[in-house]
């Protein structure tokens, strides 16, 4: 961080090694779409190496990267807009795309998130990013905090998939 | 009655789609998670451990946030250098407007004097307006990316966004500084040649969309992230797919009538910079607005307007040359 305060770009890619992964995660599981995700993910590095110098290196850093992240989502869902244009010819769909890998990462992605309600997501977020404690999770989304831990702990289930429901902690 | 971490931990190793717990049970669970601190991280464990194992594709792209970057930093040179131009003209014009400043004109007079085009040390061209298919391959070409990206940036603020009219009005002055830049570049790379004319509009509109995206307005802030391809269609249309959100898009559009061309307008008028500039300007911010809807809508409007706007810059010469290029009415 402090070479990035510096204005060199170059540890930008030792970040994006170290966090990248993770972030694509948070975006995919905000937008389930992992174009979006990865859109949002360029754009939050660009905007790490942006406002370099407000990060306070006695400060711990991934509290402040994912505060950077949830800024380019909430600014991501204020511009978004359904995806029309309002000419009368248009969107035309362009031709198809070939039809990409059903087992492809991002496919085996939509596919396991798209088995989670857009509640369940937020709690999976709430939790593991922003580490909130479900009492805490439980106020911010209106459930009672067994409804919380009852949610997340099905949202586990599905996530782990059947090919993986050996013992996991 | 408080449960222990024992039971709570046994809890957590449970697989299966069925969470046997009453509403109450399952309060006491969550409480006892929150106060127990290794109770907790055994959560945060498996949380952590269900989330990582979430496949992820390609990851962030550092050359595409170093393109931006570098963009960024482009752009501010560039605008820091147009507003030191534009404040050394403002000076200037001032004390010029000064010094020829006529008391005894009254203030009407004077701006129609001001508006009239400057005595032109052009010679008239030919009073007939170019076909397009007599001029220079470079010249066709330029005129054609010309156009599409005129309304390109048009169709990006009217169709794909509801500005504010001070961001209406601020982006339309962007959008032009950005289209007087992108088009330059294009120009060079026509005259470099050894590309096609599709790929040079399509390279144009992806540096104007990257340079617009570096610095969006708050209502205007919705653009495609990607061209990914430009096709001409012949005789008077185009069409480009690009990426919008996470969906592939088909704009589709019809070939800007050459009256409203700048780049053919600069060569049928044989008009100089400025007074290009002054045609470019009252066009871009008035009829130019919603041209792209104008135009599918078929617009019966839009040649008077475009006559109304140009003809008092043009010389009479002009005047005659702009009238057959918008033809009768």
């Amino acid at each position: 961080m402090a070479l990035l305060q510096s204005g060199r770009d170059e540890p930008l890619g030792v970040l994006m090694a170290r966090h990248g992964a993770e972030l694509l995660r948070f975006f995919l599981l905000r937008s389930r779409d992992p174009h979006t995700a990865q859109d949002l993910a360029n754009e939050t590095f660009y905007r790490i190496f942006s406002k370099a110098r407000t990060f306070e290196p006695k400060k711990p850093f991934r509290p402040w990267f994912y505060t950077v992240a949830s800024n380019v989502w909430k600014g991501w869902l204020r511009r978004r807009r359904p995806p029309e244009v309002s000419l009368h010819s248009l969107p035309e769909t362009a031709e198809e795309e070939a039809p990409s890998d059903p087992d492809s990462g991002t496919d085996r992605a939509t596919r396991l998130l798209e088995q989670l309600s857009d509640l369940d997501r937020e709690i999976l977020v709430l939790r593991h990013y922003e580490g909130l404690p479900l009492k805490e999770i439980a106020g911010r989304l209106g459930l009672q905090p067994g409804a919380v831990y009852t949610r997340l702990f099905r949202a586990l289930e599905k996530l782990r998939g059947p090919g993986l429901k050996s013992d996991s902690v | 009655m408080a449960l222990g971490c024992d039971e709570v931990r046994e809890l957590l190793a449970r697989s299966g789609d069925a969470l046997p717990l009453s509403d109450e049970h399952a309060d006491r669970v969550a409480e006892h998670l929150d106060q127990c601190a290794e109770c907790n991280e055994h959560l945060s464990r498996r949380v952590a451990q269900a989330v990582g194992a979430i496949p992820v594709g390609p990851g962030p792209s550092l050359p595409a946030v170093r393109r931006r970057l570098a963009e960024d930093q482009r752009k501010s040179v560039f605008l820091r250098l147009a507003a030191v131009a534009a404040a050394v003209l403002a000076i200037l014009s001032t004390g010029w407007a000064l010094l020829r400043h006529d008391p005894a004109a009254t203030p009407a007079p004077r701006v129609a004097a001001d508006r009239a085009p400057a005595p032109s040390p052009v010679k008239p061209p030919n009073p007939e307006p170019p076909q397009l298919a007599d001029l220079k391959e470079l010249d066709r070409n330029i005129i054609q990316c010309d156009g599409v990206l005129a309304l390109y940036l048009q169709f990006c603020l009217s169709c794909l966004n509801r500005p504010t009219d001070e961001d209406k009005r601020e982006y339309l002055t962007r959008s032009l500084l950005i289209f007087r830049e992108v088009r330059s570049r294009s120009r060079s790379q026509f005259e470099r040649g050894g590309q096609s004319v599709e790929s040079v509009t399509r390279d144009a509109l992806n540096d104007a969309l990257q340079m617009i995206s570096s610095s969006k307005l708050a209502s205007v802030n919705f653009f495609p992230s990607k061209v990914m391809e430009f096709k001409l269609e012949p005789p008077d249309g185009w069409r480009s797919d690009h990426q919008l959100g996470g969906t592939r898009f088909r704009l589709t559009l019809q070939t800007l009538p050459l009256y409203l061309n700048f780049a053919y307008l600069r060569l049928a008028l044989g008009a100089d910079d400025a007074q290009m500039g002054r045609i470019e300007e009252a066009l871009w911010f008035d009829l130019f607005v919603n041209l792209p809807k104008r135009m599918e809508d078929r617009d019966p409007t839009v040649a008077p307007k475009a006559r109304e706007a140009v003809l008092p810059l043009l010389h009479p010469w002009q005047q005659k040359i702009f009238r057959k290029i918008v033809g009768p009415m």
